[in-house]
């Protein structure tokens, strides 16, 4: 009996809770506080307010967004299994790998909620401060997104075995590192004459998914690159990666769970 | 998919047993290598129909068992299959409706909600969900107060009685309740009796469990009785309550006439001065008994259902084997002394 509706009855209520919550919408509200702020101080001369908004705001969208991820997502599977909101649902006809996806297509849509309304008022932002609007901004924050998504499903993963403080620690670890990771590798180059630490960091680089990468913010305002082609390129690899990293952290994460005593 | 659900639950597979338990153990490890054996070794089935209770105290292994047979929990050793699929299966979870322990459900959503969710994920269709769960809100007597209120906001018996509706959202085959009247009102204690009477009526089968025996008494045609997550008797609860029937009637102002009629009606009345006891061992008995004062022109008293009967049965149980184990284990520790 394979059914899908399950996953999205599952997502559909994980979203609807989240948004009665507090935490996402305090964050948004900070998050939109924080892109007007930083976008309105501005009294530069042309070139620079559009490179200032646009650094600006991409990287609060990233950062925020990325707060909003682990902050939401860390609870996402252990409230339910610690209070027990579980078993009405796993007692219906619904899986336990049903339940896992539920929880991380709910975790999309709270990524796609942030995202999406951060980017309507950012865009606006630029409109109204560059009146023109940059086609490589959509491309930027669709990026952000995807690095939200493997995030996700990465805490997904942590939180079926770890505790929720685990869980929140690690996948902060995580963001960070993976967004330092051209850092990481300058360091495994240059920065220690140990073999082994330089050996330990080249691993940590390689094994942590590259988020600095899908990062197009250098992309977008140094106009280094110019074409739709040019950007996908770059981002081409460090996506490719990060969902083959996706497909194995859910496959554990349903494996995990699905031996678990609940 | 849902046609394919409903055709089975029309025409059930021939296997005879609803639930089989054989053979069962669950040890719980915690850390330090300490190990609690919450079940060991039980073995049970309950048949199409059946309403089937385990009763045991604080800690027995009712609500370990109850787990196990949803797929939350797994066996150390031992099957179980529901419907003869192993536990966990989705095809045989769709027939099942479960009332957790103590339940705690989303806090976000009010009831109609919450029921709505539960409906289509077992795949109830839109229009049936809508009538079900107004009928399922007015049954648990949530219709006024609770159907718009967040969970948040229920009590401790609000969420019994939600509890008790989502499991019925289905309309199960097979419904297991573990500890329905848990934090109920006496009113709402008898309203699940009497709910229980109902589904039993209309043949669904169901397992429940108690610490509360005369809870289970009224409505259970088994009682498997566990200690320790042993089972130590089991059977139709007039086999392990010989008494439950006994009704005792107290009247006054009889005349000799009337209790020699009573005795000729072979009621065989206990007479302490002026007051009259008659012990009546069926409904008819008692029924007979009644009339025979009313007639006679005696004085009803009371009329008594002298109840523990099963706890004295239980009490007894739990004792004998306390007795046996203790003597089990000076005969082993003396033993070992003469070696
Ligand atoms: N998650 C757990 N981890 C460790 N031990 C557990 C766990 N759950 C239950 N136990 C132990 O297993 C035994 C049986 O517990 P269970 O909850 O099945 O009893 P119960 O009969 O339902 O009791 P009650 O009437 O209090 O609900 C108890 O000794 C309990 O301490
Ligand atoms: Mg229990």
């Amino acid at each position: 009996m394979f059914r899908v509706r399950p996953i999205f009855l599952i997502a559909g209520t994980t979203i609807n809770g989240v948004l009665r919550g507090v935490v996402l919408n305090v964050l948004l509200v900070l998050a939109a506080l924080m892109i007007i702020g930083a976008t309105s101080t501005s009294s530069l001369e042309p070139g620079a307010v559009r490179t200032t908004i646009v650094d600006a705001g991409l990287a609060i969208i990233a950062i925020l967004g990325a707060m909003i991820a682990i902050l939401t997502g860390f609870t996402m599977i252990p409230s339910e299994v610690d209070q027990r909101t579980v078993y009405p649902v796993l007692s219906k006809p619904v899986q336990r790998w049903q339940f896992v996806l539920g929880k991380f297509f709910g975790a999309i849509g709270i990524n796609g909620i942030t995202v999406g309304m951060l980017s309507v008022l950012f865009f606006l932002v630029y409109f109204l401060k560059v009146h023109s609007f940059d086609w490589k901004l959509l491309f930027g924050v669709v990026m952000i997104f995807a690095q939200l998504v493997i995030l996700s499903g990465l805490i997904v993963f942590f939180s079926t075995f770890m505790s929720w403080i685990g869980t929140i620690i690690v996948s902060m670890i995580i963001w960070f590192l993976g967004n330092s990771s051209q850092f990481l590798a300058d360091m495994a180059e240059h920065g220690t004459k140990s073999e082994i630490s330089s050996a330990i960091t080249k691993v940590v680089q390689k094994l942590i998914p590259n988020f600095q990468a899908m990062d197009l913010r250098y992309a977008i305002v140094q106009l280094k690159v110019s074409t739709p082609g040019e950007l996908f390129d770059a981002a081409l690899v460090p996506l490719g990666v990060g969902v083959l990293y996706l497909i194995i952290a859910l496959a554990l994460a349903v494996l995990i769970f699905n031996y678990r005593e609940l | 998919m849902g046609a394919t659900a409903t055709e089975q639950a029309v025409s059930p597979p021939v296997t005879a047993s609803v639930v089989e338990i054989r053979n069962l153990s669950k040890t719980y490890r915690l850390m330090m290598g300490k190990e609690i054996h919450a079940v060991s070794d039980l073995s049970l089935t309950i048949e199409k129909g059946e309403t089937f209770a385990i009763v045991g105290p604080n800690g027995s292994g009712k609500t370990t068992t109850m787990k196990i047979l949803l797929g939350l929990l797994f066996p150390t050793s031992g099957e179980v299959s529901l419907f003869g699929k192993p536990a966990g299966d989705p095809s045989s979870q769709a027939r099942v409706g479960y009332l957790p322990e103590a339940p705690y459900f989303y806090e976000f959503l009010n009831g109609r909600e919450l029921l709505h969710l539960y409906g289509k994920l077992c795949d109830v269709p839109e229009d049936v969900l809508a009538q079900r769960t107004e009928a399922l809100l007015k049954m648990v007597d949530l219709h006024e107060r609770g159907a718009d209120l967040p969970i948040r906001a229920y009590s401790r018996g609000m969420r019994q009685r939600i509890g008790i509706a989502q499991a019925m959202i289905n309309e199960p085959e097979l419904l297991i309740l573990d500890e329905p009247t848990n934090g109920l009102d006496p009113i709402g204690t008898v309203q699940v009796r009497q709910f229980i009477l109902e589904q039993k009526r209309q043949g669904r089968t169901m397992l429940l469990c108690s610490h509360l025996l005369s809870e289970v008494e009224a409505v259970a045609d088994r009682v498997a009785i566990l200690h320790r997550g042993q089972l130590i008797a089991a059977g139709p609860v007039s086999e392990l309550v010989p008494e439950s029937q006994v009704w005792q009637l107290v009247a006054t102002e009889l005349s000799r006439e009337a209790i020699g009629a009573l005795k000729d009606a072979g009621l065989a009345p206990d007479i302490h001065g002026d007051v009259v006891i008659i012990r009546a061992h069926s409904l008819d008995e008692t029924y007979a008994a009644l009339g025979q004062v009313r007639d006679q022109g005696g004085q009803l008293v009371e009329i008594t259902r002298p109840q523990p009967t099963l706890e004295e049965q239980f009490l007894k149980a739990v004792g004998e084997e306390d007795l046996r184990r203790t003597v089990d284990t000076l005969k082993k520790s003396t033993g070992k002394k003469k070696k």
